[in-house]
């Protein structure tokens, strides 16, 4: 589906990004972990064509994409929701939604009910016509996520979609990816909730100083010793002090 | 909003629009009549900015170039080749689609977070270029268009009044025009990049192109209000028509009225252009220096009170109005 090779990214003399190498098949859901700062936004930045890499070749089924302009990616059917929520303040949530839709509707009634849709499965049915703005952070998240699937992605990339959400909200969001996938949404998911990862993908990729230092299954990668020093150590150190 | 009958709403601007067109069945004053004339001129000049400036929020303060090629093509083609205005109207509108896309390519691709700054740098640009082209454009004293008689054809009539049906008209196409670019996929694209571009890009939507589309669009309303205002007050030079008076006023216009909505020039402008009239016609010494303070101090009312001019006024009150039910019930 997805084939990432050698990328590269700094921000003047920070290196974020050294030497990015991994690959993602069709249905598949992929997680994605690493410490604060460890360039996984930016990496899903760089996919997105939202930001350049200093190098690097991006494989999207079968065809070279790191050239493309963000909205040309987001037509071959890979696009993200953001980690700092990004929604249409000035629209009602219905029209947040119809946007997306608009890249394949032929009309604004018809993005319309694609975007009613796709805010029922996101569970935001009854907030149709209230202020985008107007929503809790967790209600935007959804909607961000509701344009999002109104694009028709096949490739999904979700950054923390789960933060703030309380364990029932949780499970139901991921109830919501897997049934994504089941629909043939290959899905890489950046997330520090350890336990929803471990629930939900097939498979992990940590990042850390710049590359991927350890892929696997959930259970294996939370036990690779690099991860625990760089990551989950941090975690824990973090959760002690808590 | 969507609740109500379609054919509600649009009767009530069909209503609205003869209520326009009927304006002379009032036999106001000839001076009163010129006012409304040249507020529609100003009406469909800033509904063209509003395209871009309102709808995307791409404050550009070089729409008099716009307005100036739209007065200088159909002027020159008229003097030098005797063209009806009909025809340099459109051909003005042309060009200044051109001229829109050149500079499109360069602040929307270039200089993006420069907007305002290089549109206003272009018009001043313009602006000199055509002071030095003298030959054909009469350089900094302007041409003069000669009255050869009254005519439709020509587009020339005695009196400023008499060209108001036609200015009417041309009001109601571009309101129609703005109106139907807000519900279009267009509009949507627009407010999407007005929100957030990142978000926007995210979602699919062609920045670039959005904007250029817009921008072209608004040029060529803005250009055939140019042409308009060339033969009604039959004389163009720089001073007029390529400003930076110009320009700001249209931005003016447009922001006081409200440039998120179709409606939103015409309110500005029917508010703005007779207050400016008045204030022109009230002669010198301390009361007019006295109006011109009372009327930027309007301005900064409007803008500080609500940012999204009359407009965000009358969006507030029907917020209000449709939030009063449920307050009643509340303890
Ligand atoms: N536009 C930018 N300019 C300069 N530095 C940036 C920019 N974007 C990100 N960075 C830096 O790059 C590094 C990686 O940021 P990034 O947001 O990708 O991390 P992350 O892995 O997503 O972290 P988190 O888990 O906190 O979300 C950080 O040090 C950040 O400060
Ligand atoms: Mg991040």
């Amino acid at each position: 589906m997805i084939t990432v090779r050698g990328i590269a990214k700094h921000f003047g003399g920070l290196t974020v990004l050294r030497d990015v190498n991994f690959s993602v098949a069709a249905g598949e859901i992929v997680g994605l972990i690493g410490p604060n700062g460890a360039g996984k936004s930016t990496l899903f930045n760089i996919l997105c064509g939202i930001i350049r890499a200093n190098s690097g070749e991006i494989t999207f089924e079968g065809r070279r994409i790191e050239h493309l302009q963000p909205h040309r990616i987001c037509e071959s059917g890979l696009t993200k929701t953001s980690q700092i929520v990004r929604v249409f303040a000035g629209m009602s949530v219905v029209e947040n939604a119809l946007v997306g839709a608009l890249l394949h509707a032929r009309s604004v009634a018809q993005a319309r009910a694609e975007g009613l849709a796709a805010l029922k499965r996101v569970g935001l049915s009854g907030s149709e016509e209230r202020q985008a703005s107007d929503l809790a952070l967790v209600d935007r998240m959804r909607l961000e996520l509701a344009r999002a699937l109104c694009t028709r992605p096949r490739l999904l990339l979700v950054d923390e979609l789960m933060a703030g959400l309380n364990a029932a909200e949780v499970s139901a969001m991921l109830e919501l990816l897997q049934s994504l996938r089941d629909e043939g949404i290959t899905l890489i998911v950046i997330e520090h909730n350890m336990a929803a990862l471990m629930r939900l993908c097939d498979r992990v990729l940590a990042l850390d100083t710049g590359s991927i230092i350890a892929q696997g299954t959930p259970e294996g990668v939370s036990r690779d010793p690099r991860v625990i020093e760089s990551y989950l150590g941090e975690k824990f150190a973090r959760a002690l002090n808590s | 909003m969507r609740t109500e009958a379609p054919w509600g709403r649009r009767t009530l601007l069909a209503i609205g629009a003869l209520a326009l067109l009927c304006v002379p069945l009032l036999h106001l004053s000839d001076y009163t009549m010129r006012v409304a004339t040249m507020t529609c001129v100003y009406v469909v000049a800033a509904a063209g900015w509003t395209l871009i400036g309102g709808y995307a929020n791409q404050i550009t303060l070089g729409q008099a170039t716009m307005f100036g090629i739209g007065a200088y093509v159909s002027t020159m083609l008229f003097v030098h080749f005797h063209v009806s205005p009909w025809i340099g109207g459109p051909l003005g509108a042309m060009a200044a689609a051109l001229a829109a896309a050149v500079i499109g390519l360069l602040v929307f691709r270039l200089w993006g977070a420069y907007f305002a700054l290089v549109t206003l740098a272009l018009a001043e640009m313009v602006r000199i270029l055509v002071e030095y082209a003298q030959p054909i454009t009469g350089g900094p004293q302007g041409i003069s268009v000669p009255f050869v008689r009254n005519s439709l054809w020509l587009l020339q009539f005695p009196e400023a009044k008499d060209y108001y049906e036609i200015a009417a008209l041309l009001v109601i196409l571009a309101l129609a025009l703005a109106r139907a670019v807000q519900s279009s996929p267009l509009g949507y694209r627009l407010r999407a990049i007005r929100d957030d571009e990142v978000a926007a890009k995210l979602a699919g939507i062609n920045v670039f192109r959005t904007k250029m589309i817009a921008f072209m669009l608004g040029a060529v309303l803005t250009a055939l209000a140019g042409t308009l205002y060339a033969q009604i007050t039959g004389f163009v030079d720089p001073d007029s028509v390529l400003s930076i008076t110009l320009s700001v006023q249209l931005a003016l216009y447009a922001i006081i009225g409200g440039a998120q909505v179709w409606w939103g020039p015409l309110a500005g402008a029917a508010l703005l252009v007779p207050l400016g009239q008045a204030m022109t016609g009230s002669g010198s010494g301390a009361g007019a220096g006295l109006a011109k303070i009372v009327y930027g101090l309007l301005l900064v009312a409007i803008v500080v009170i609500q940012p999204l001019g009359i407009a965000g006024f009358v969006k507030s009150l029907q917020r209000r109005k449709r939030a009063a039910p449920s307050e009643a019930i509340a303890p």
